[in-house]
């Protein structure tokens, strides 16, 4: 089988709940979501918390507010994304094929969205998206980033599976056949 | 706390100490030292003069009971700091904005800020300050506040560091919840940031040091003779608590070994010796626990659910997924472990959509029905209409699942924890937020983490120590089960007990849960609505850490209302009491009245404006800063 890759960029979209809590605590993990779609593609979506990135003192860590990222001059908030990008290059690589160098580049995305609030991303975080070519039958994720990464595997019809990845850690998710679901009544 | 006021008082007053002074200078102490230097037929009062009058004032930070006697003094000419005029010009605007904004609130700084602007005082120069042919030199000294600046200068041969806060004699501090901040340099924020400006505390001292002063003359207590030396005491101290709280933290789990040791290199350098307990054993888990975010789902053989926490709109839209999808067949109950809104704030809707009680303890079941009238970290405005209250140690059985519900103040003292058994499993002990695989949740002070025998972790580990030894743990924002061996536990205990001794080394107060609980005194309510020309119900909850009985006087106060007498109070050791008041509300409509309270014990000591309470009447306009300038 080719090696097959696939790239996440982090793009400008932070969340904007209109009357979104600060919630401190999603500030604790970064976050990836896999998503099986009902038109049988898989959605990957990054979470990482904006305001980590700041280098604004008046930005407190735990925020999870949207209203001083909107207030960013564009030169600024381009300058926040390109370090979140460059801290994501850095901390997040994958590859689709047991064996395969996990990618470590981060180029335009594939497909950038808004994210709403069923996308189950994080109040407060900028997120990277794509969809992964269907012939992907497993995830190898290699991650060392400065928090634990707490990936959800969401599969219709069954209650979505957390794994919880350590700093400097590898996961490997299987993404075809679709395991067995959870037990349900 | 008696015994130490007394020495200090006496400290004080002592002749030989006074005759050791500059006769320039005076000081009478009080709440807030009444601290004048005379210079020909002019004085200059540092914070406060008291009585006596004075030419000009100096502020060393904006601390409400510091300007609330500099104000008194009623000097010609006021400066402060930049930082501090900051707050002193925008005073109005923020308890206007803190009606909403004390919600779902994680910045976690103290609330002992000015109720009222004080435009009038004008901005310290950079470095000196020149008053009638005295150069008074100004040094940033941030740390137990943000805005803080010390004053040097040398009058009759002696050099004179007037430092506020910054110390206290004997190298004590005040407070430590004073000190929660953001580490930036760690991407740690305001609530996890436990001590945060201690490294920047740390620098301000090195600073004053550096100055050799013969003299330490702060704002509470008595004057420090021994600067060198008792700067040296501080120093040691606060880093042997910060290794000491590193050792057992648990945000070690969270953030990784990378960030806790940045953390330590700011306070205690690169060879900082910090060692933290390895990672408890932790597994995945089981079945019938499925994890959403910081909400746990336990299912029954038969298909029915039963929540701890509801967290947010993607929680629940994941729980309605899985009705919708036949996993569940319904919710049966929601458990708050506690009041924190990462773990309340859909806790409503949830309820609503599933038709089902909600259960708490008591302490967090008011918090979720009356959001208003508390103050605590990231309290969910989000009210829960109807809560059904247990008691620690209330049992259920559910499905096949024995419950035990508990008490559990570990993370913050407003929380609880559910014992679940069941046949065929070891017993699972849901501790909401309050250890992590690597130690203790005890970063933010603001949450009422008190260190007494009879509550806080001490009581925490207590329990854990009373269940079987096969016994897990989960935490709600971890997706797996875990426990402690005995040595760990007993690890984690007695480390936690040495810092108890060592904060108690470190603070001015005859107990330490003065010094790490803001809200040893507090308004219930924190706020309220009223209406114009009627009367309203209010009482300071005073819990007496001490460990003999005292007597408390409260007295409130407002620059422009009409306020009860003061009263006082009787209240036994290391209990609570309330001392409750009626208030009229004055006959003007869209209002907002940001009412204090002194506090008083028997043995002396004040605490000036300690606590507010917040009383809203109709829709007051927001005055902003600029606008005031108009």
């Amino acid at each position: 089988m080719n090696a097959r890759r696939t790239r996440l960029s982090l793009v400008a979209a932070l969340l904007c709940f209109t009357h979104s809590p600060g919630i401190s605590h999603d500030s604790l993990y970064d976050y990836l979501e896999i998503r099986f779609l009902e038109n049988n593609h898989i959605e990957v979506t990054l979470s990482v918390h904006a305001a980590d990135f700041s280098n604004r003192e008046s930005v407190d860590l735990s925020s999870v507010e949207t209203d001083w990222f909107r207030a960013l001059p564009p030169s600024e908030k381009a300058e926040l994304i390109a370090r979140a990008n460059q801290s994501v290059s850095s901390a997040v690589a994958f590859s689709l094929q047991e064996g395969n160098a996990p990618d470590t580049t981060f180029p335009v995305p594939t497909i950038p969205r808004t994210a709403t609030i069923d996308s189950g991303a994080r109040p407060g975080s900028l997120i990277a998206s794509a969809i992964l070519p269907e012939s992907a039958d497993r995830l190898v994720l290699r991650y060392s980033g400065e928090k634990r990464l707490m990936v959800v595997v969401i599969r219709p019809g069954a209650f979505p599976k957390v794994h919880d990845l350590a700093p400097d850690s590898t996961g490997e998710f299987p993404l075809r056949p679709a395991p067995e679901q959870n037990t349900s009544p | 706390m008696k015994s130490i006021l007394s020495v200090l008082l006496l400290a004080c007053l002592h002749p030989c100490l006074a005759k050791e002074l500059p006769s320039s200078i005076r000081l009478t102490p009080g709440p807030i030292n009444e601290i004048t230097l005379q210079v020909g037929d002019k004085s200059l009062a540092i914070n406060s003069s008291g009585a006596a009058p004075c030419d000009t004032l100096l502020l060393t930070h904006g601390r409400r009971d510091i300007i609330r006697a500099a104000r008194a003094s009623g000097a010609q000419h006021i400066y402060g700091g930049e930082k501090t005029l900051s707050v002193l010009r925008g005073a109005e605007e923020f308890w206007m904005n803190w009606w909403e904004d004390r919600f779902d609130y994680y910045q976690q700084q103290v609330t002992q800020l000015p109720t009222q602007n004080w435009p009038e005082v004008q901005e310290l120069p950079e470095n000196t300050l020149e008053w009638n042919g005295l150069s008074i030199r100004i040094l940033p000294s941030p740390g137990f506040t943000r805005d803080a600046v010390t004053f040097v200068t040398e009058v009759e041969g002696s050099k004179v560091a007037f430092v506020g806060d910054l110390l206290l004699e004997g190298g004590k501090v005040r407070d430590l919840y004073s000190f929660q901040n953001e580490i930036r340099e760690a991407k740690i924020g305001g609530y996890h940031g436990h001590l945060g400006r201690l490294h920047v505390w740390l620098k301000s001292l090195e600073t004053v040091r550096a100055e050799k002063p013969d003299f330490l003359i702060p704002s509470r207590g008595p004057v420090s003779t021994s600067p060198d030396t008792d700067i040296g005491t501080a120093i040691r101290s606060a880093r042997s608590i910060y290794k000491n709280y590193l050792s057992t933290n648990a945000l070690h789990w969270y953030f990784g070994e990378e960030r806790m040791n940045t953390c330590a290199e700011l306070v205690l350098g690169e060879n900082h010796g910090v060692r933290s307990m390895p990672l408890a054993e932790h597994i995945d888990l089981p079945e019938w626990c499925q994890h959403m975010g910081t909400t746990k789902l336990l299912v029954s053989k038969s298909g029915k659910g039963f929540v701890l926490d509801v967290g947010g709109a993607s929680a629940l839209k994941t729980l309605q997924t899985a009705e919708s999808d036949g996993l569940i067949t319904g919710l049966d109950g929601i458990f708050a472990t506690h009041t924190h809104n990462d773990h309340t704030a859909a806790i409503a809707d949830a309820a609503k959509h599933f038709h089902c009680p909600v259960h708490a303890l008591p302490e967090v079941a008011d918090v979720l029905q009356s959001p208003g009238r508390w103050f605590l970290p990231g309290v969910s405005p989000n009210r829960v209409e109807s809560v059904h209250p247990v008691k620690d140690g209330e049992t259920m059985q559910w499905e096949e699942f024995h419950f035990t519900f508990r008490f559990y103040p570990g993370q913050m003292y407003n929380h609880g924890a559910l014992l679940v058994e069941k046949e065929g499993h070891d017993p699972v002990f849901f501790i909401g937020d309050s250890f992590s695989p690597s130690g203790i949740d005890d970063y933010c002070m603001m949450n009422r983490n008190l260190m007494r025998d009879d509550t806080g972790f001490s009581l925490c580990f207590r329990i854990l120590d009373e269940l079987p030894g096969t016994t897990w743990l989960v935490n709600q924002h971890i997706p797996h089960l875990f426990r402690f061996t005995r040595e760990e536990r007993k690890f984690l205990l007695t480390s936690y007990q040495k810092r108890a001794r060592l904060i108690q080394e470190f603070v001015a107060w005859d107990d330490l849960n003065y010094a790490i609980d803001e809200q040893w005194a507090s308004f219930y309510p924190y706020g309220q609505t009223a209406n114009q020309g009627s009367t309203v119900a209010t009482e300071v909850q005073i819990w007496n850490h001490s460990t003999v009985d005292r007597e408390f006087t409260v007295k409130l106060a407002h620059p422009m209302m009409t306020l009860p007498e003061p009263k006082t109070q009787f209240i036994p050791a290391r209990k609570m009491g309330t001392v409750s008041f009626d208030i009229e509300i004055p006959d003007t409509k869209d209002q907002q009245y940001v009412i204090t309270a002194d506090v008083i014990r028997n043995d002396g000591l004040e605490e000036s404006a300690f606590c507010e309470t917040l009383i809203r009447v109709g829709a007051p306009v927001i005055k902003t800063a600029a606008k005031d300038a108009e």
